[in-house]
């Protein structure tokens, strides 16, 4: 697969590899957070107290769970997720969608903590990978997960077709989104993946 | 994927789904064993689409060769119609 450099928009080959204890200690919660260049102002992120660790502890119990990570070609992790195959589709009633239970950037590639990213879309990339693991495992590419209110954030999933699902739940603060079937195979035929 | 609708580069989630959420009663087949990617893929949709666990039945993956196997995944994408991927 290919990821985006934020420098000259060119286009640079990477893999999505699965995630051990070990990657996402040594390698994710041991570097993302503590690089020279990243001020404790940096800790008001949401996910700044993740322990991916922890998360691939939790998720390798099970076949129908699964972490991952973008490895660049400079051998650096890019992101991460960690997301489950057993999800109800709200949606489709008997049918099954793909969750999302944890997804990051790492932070370097975030554009309002750094001054210059290496990269840009890793967690839109993570998200096409996210879909596609849902098609090949027969759940139709549905894709669920639950998003900060943001308007940035919003306006990416609405832009790609996700329809929110949580008007009949207790407000969370937190907006349930899925991507439909015929969205999420819209999103493979635009990648030229179908 | 270069403009800003197009590109997401935050964080998601945070939170297990509450039970109520989950699909019941997907059991990976018994003794299953998993050493390859393909193994994987096999035990994921045998578990996710129990009904392919009866047609499939006498199907131990850990006694079969790679060609049946891919012959096998071959059989259970047809039957739920999923198209291979291109960029695989």
């Amino acid at each position: 697969m290919e990821i985006l450099r934020a420098d000259n928009y060119r286009l640079e080959d990477a893999s999505l590899i699965e995630l051990t204890e070990e990657l996402a200690s040594e390698r994710i919660d041991k570097v993302w957070w503590a690089e020279a260049n990243l001020s404790k102002t940096f800790i008001a992120e949401g996910d700044s107290h993740w322990k991916w660790e922890n998360i691939v502890n939790y998720y390798s119990k099970n076949i129908l769970h699964e972490c991952v990570a973008l490895l660049s070609q400079e051998n650096y992790l890019e992101g991460a997720m960690a997301y489950q195959l057993d999800f109800k589709s709200k949606i489709e009633k008997d049918k099954g969608s793909l969750y999302v239970g944890w997804l990051a950037t790492a932070p370097r590639n975030r554009n309002w903590l750094v001054s210059k990213p290496l990269y840009k879309g890793i967690g839109s990339m993570l998200l096409y990978c996210a879909v596609r693991e849902s098609y090949a495992s027969g759940l139709g590419g549905r894709v669920s997960l639950q998003s900060l209110p943001t308007s940035g954030t919003v306006h990416f999933y609405e832009n790609k077709g996700f329809l929110r699902t949580d008007w009949t739940q207790p407000d969370t603060g937190l907006i349930d989104y899925e991507l439909p079937k015929s969205k999420a195979q819209a999103w493979l035929h635009q990648q030229g993946d179908l | 994927m270069k403009n800003s609708t197009e590109l997401f580069d935050g964080f998601i989630g945070g939170n297990q789904p509450s039970k109520e959420n989950l699909r019941e009663g997907l059991f990976a087949p018994e003794g299953l064993t998993v050493s390859s990617g393909l193994d994987k893929r096999l035990a994921k949709l045998l578990t996710l689409h129990p009904e392919l666990q009866i047609r499939f039945r006498n199907n131990n993956l850990t006694s079969l060769a790679t060609e049946t196997k891919e012959a096998l995944l071959q059989d259970i994408n047809d039957i739920l119609g999923i198209s291979p991927l291109r960029n695989e």
